[in-house]
């Protein structure tokens, strides 16, 4: 049975008109046959010249590109000559297995690497930093455990256990940031940090009378002792901060939220609500903000801008969280805001990739919530990353960017024990992360 | 007196006993031993072999002592047997000075370049520096290095009852290159010794720390600390010796405070207020006054 065309979408109709391609395909999509020997992708093939592409034409993958419609109907099978062969050159002729979706995800299976053409590479030595959400967090200790110098500028003072320390939040992140959820947090850090930009937010008070840093509500249980020793410590992280853009070689920032709360006085981002936890909510001085497209490029604009005068030569990788949001105070739907927030930040991502060749695209979010996972990445909560989860992503960022051979094998080690993404479903090992946002869960009562 | 004869006296400790006995073998034929009888011995180097009693404080370990010796057994701490010093079993007051070396020990092979925001009076002035750790943190591991110092003092608490007396490591140094010789020689290693102020802050952590525990079980604390510092906290610099111990006249201030408040009180070193120290002669005019010669 011939395939209608006007089942398609246009952009598969183009195809098929271009190509002249009558797509044979079995009754049983995954039998489908596409060459003259029965393998996909083997036979010979005519070359030719399509545009800037030269090419060896590939049968195109099939399946998944049928129209639904007549995939229910059970009209899924269609006579056709090979269109392999006769198949003039064009754009799709020649591309890779990673550009169509039936090969490149649904065969790839739990070999899923999204990440097709790295911009650099690193290695065992080269000084990576990591900023951002709390899935960020997973990054740094991966890195570590992977071999790679995940440069941490902001220790843990050698009096703490490591139980405290992870409680005071250090190593969680290259300095003691706390959560840094959205661009304009990140900007303002990097401004506050070298002194280009100065916030008015005062500091916040807790209900005993200790001293909170809103930039940062709960890198000390309980907050500081007083005003003092707050100041005194922000000073410090803030040279810690400086010492990381100075030092690193690699900057990977997790995009997380746009939305925000801010003081609009000045435009501070603040990386929880004020009153939620800590401080006084006063609808005078503080108000919500969620960022649009064009704010999260300017922001990311003027980070690069920063980051490049300070150390032009380092790299930056860019990540969106998969994590959904906790609650949105956008006055919709909690999904239809995560998926806003994600869109954003993702076509965000993509814009300044596309315009500075020293920044890519780490795609973790894709990896996490695409089909392919069928929501076995996230823990019973749906939010949660589960652990197998995570050390695929950081599995594809390995074998993409790292060139060091010893840095391999300690990746392989890691993931030698990694389930594929489809058995996470069952994986006992849910990531914790520690998350200011999950704050607000606590503070109604929400675990 | 007691029982109509003097009062007898033992000191006992670390190598900041060095002070007291320094004082008193300078100036004890001076006075009338019918009035007072003070021994005074200590375990560490500086001061000789007088091994009567080994405690060691930052390890827990005890050694030997007579006194406590049948507890100490029955805890199942092993003991060495020397005869038990005469001294020590008739005393009327034991001073045990201790605290010292688990002190610097913490603050040489693990402080680096930390500060914290003190509470106590003393360190709230000083500037901060280097990289915060939470005071409550500060605390925590004080109390944990002090946990085998409590398990011996209440071992001694209960074998001496109300004659223990404790007496607190004296106040800092305010420099710091002669407290490096001293450790160096001590310690038989060279460190580079933290900032002045972050001992003294630290030092005031282990100070109060040591008296809540002495409070809580009702062991004599005896708190000379406002009286040998200067208004900044640190050792009045008429008591510095070696970078490290406090001079013998700080000795001669510890032992006559404490007979004037305990042994025999006259009110003549009230508890505070006493400052400026005499100088060498009127030291010794005081203590002809108090001992009698």
């Amino acid at each position: 049975m011939l395939l209608e065309l006007r089942y398609l979408r246009p952009i598969e109709r183009w195809i098929c008109e271009v190509s002249s391609v009558h797509i044979q395909v079995a009754r049983n999509r995954n039998e489908a046959s596409v060459s003259s020997d029965g393998q996909q992708g083997a036979s010979p093939r005519p070359t030719g010249t399509y545009g800037r592409f030269t090419h060896a034409p590939q049968p195109p993958d099939h399946a998944e590109n049928l129209p639904s419609r007549a995939m229910k109907s059970g009209q899924s099978t269609f006579s056709a000559e090979h269109p392999a062969l006769r198949m003039p050159a064009n754009p799709y002729s020649d591309l890779p297995a990673s550009a169509w979706w039936h090969r490149g995800v649904v065969e790839a299976g739990s070999d899923l690497n999204p990440i097709v053409s790295p911009k650099f590479s690193v290695d065992s030595r080269t000084k990576i930093a990591t900023c951002g959400s709390c899935f960020a967090q997973h990054l740094g200790r991966y890195l570590a455990r992977g071999g790679h110098n995940w440069f941490v500028t902001e220790l843990a003072p050698p009096l703490m256990t490591a139980e405290e320390a992870k409680e005071y939040q250090y190593g969680l992140f290259s300095a003691r940031f706390g959560n840094v959820y959205n661009t304009r947090g990140l900007l303002q850090l990097l401004q506050r940090a070298f002194g280009s930009w100065e916030s008015d937010e005062p500091p916040w008070e807790t209900p005993d009378g200790r001293t909170v840093d809103p930039f940062r509500p709960h890198v000390q249980p309980g907050g500081f002792a007083d005003v003092q020793e707050m100041l005194f410590d922000r000073s410090y992280h803030l040279e810690k901060v400086r010492q990381m853009v100075l030092g690193m070689e690699v900057f990977v920032f997790t995009l997380g939220l746009t939305e925000m709360w801010q003081r609009l006085s000045d435009g501070t981002a603040l990386p929880s609500c004020p009153g939620t936890h800590f401080g006084a909510f006063d609808p005078s001085i503080h108000g919500f903000h969620n960022l649009t497209l064009a704010e999260v490029v300017e922001d990311l604009e003027g980070v690069v801008a920063l980051l490049g005068e300070r150390n032009p030569e380092a790299k930056i990788l860019l990540t969106v969280s998969p994590v959904p949001l906790v609650a949105t105070a956008s006055g919709g739907h909690v999904l239809s805001s995560t998926t806003y927030s994600k869109s954003v930040l993702r076509v965000a991502a993509e814009t300044l990739k596309a315009r500075h060749a020293h920044l890519d695209y780490l795609p973790a979010y894709e990896i996490i919530t695409g089909p392919h996972a069928r929501g076995h990445a996230f823990a019973e909560d749906l939010r949660s990353v589960r652990e197998p989860a995570v050390r695929h992503v950081m599995k594809c960022f390995f074998d993409a960017y790292s060139s060091d051979d010893r840095a391999f094998e300690s990746s392989d080690v890691i993931m030698a024990s990694a389930a594929p993404l489809q058995q996470a479903a069952g994986g006992p090992d849910v990531l914790s992360a520690i998350c200011d946002e999950d704050m607000l869960k606590k503070a109604y009562g929400i675990e | 007196m007691t029982s109509g004869r003097p009062p007898r006296i033992v000191v006992t400790g670390d190598s900041n006993v060095f002070s007291i006995y320094g004082w008193w073998e300078a100036v004890r034929r001076d006075f009338d031993p019918t009035r007072v009888s003070v021994a005074v011995q200590c375990f560490s180097e500086p001061i000789g072999p007088s091994l009567d009693f080994t405690f060691v404080s930052h390890t827990g370990e005890v050694r030997m002592h007579p006194i406590a010796q049948t507890e100490f057994e029955t805890l199942g701490i092993p003991v060495s047997k020397p005869p038990p010093a005469q001294d020590e079993r008739t005393a009327d007051w034991v001073l045990l000075q201790l605290g010292s070396r688990i002190c610097y020990h913490r603050l040489f092979y693990r402080w680096g370049n930390l500060d914290f925001v003190s509470p106590d009076p003393f360190g709230e002035d000083l500037p901060l520096e280097g990289q915060l750790v939470p005071h409550e943190i500060v605390l925590k591991r004080v109390n944990e290095d002090l946990v085998p110092l409590f398990r011996g003092l209440e071992i001694l608490h209960r074998a001496l009852g109300d004659r223990l007396v404790f007496l607190p490591p004296p106040p800092p140094h305010r420099e710091n290159a002669r407290l490096e010789e001293t450790i160096m020689r001590v310690m038989n290693e060279h460190h580079t010794a933290p900032r002045p102020s972050a001992r003294l802050k630290v030092q005031r952590v282990y100070h109060a720390a040591l008296q809540a525990f002495c409070d809580a079980q009702r062991i004599h604390f005896h708190d000379t600390w406002n009286l040998t510092c200067a208004p900044d906290g640190f050792l009045d610099t008429r008591f510095e010796y070696d970078g490290f111990h406090a001079h013998p006249s700080c000795g001669a201030l510890i032992l006559m405070s404490f007979y004037d408040w305990y042994v025999h009180p006259s009110g003549i070193l009230p508890r505070t207020g006493i400052n400026p120290w005499p100088d060498a002669e009127g030291e010794r005019a005081l203590a002809r006054t108090m001992f009698g010669s």
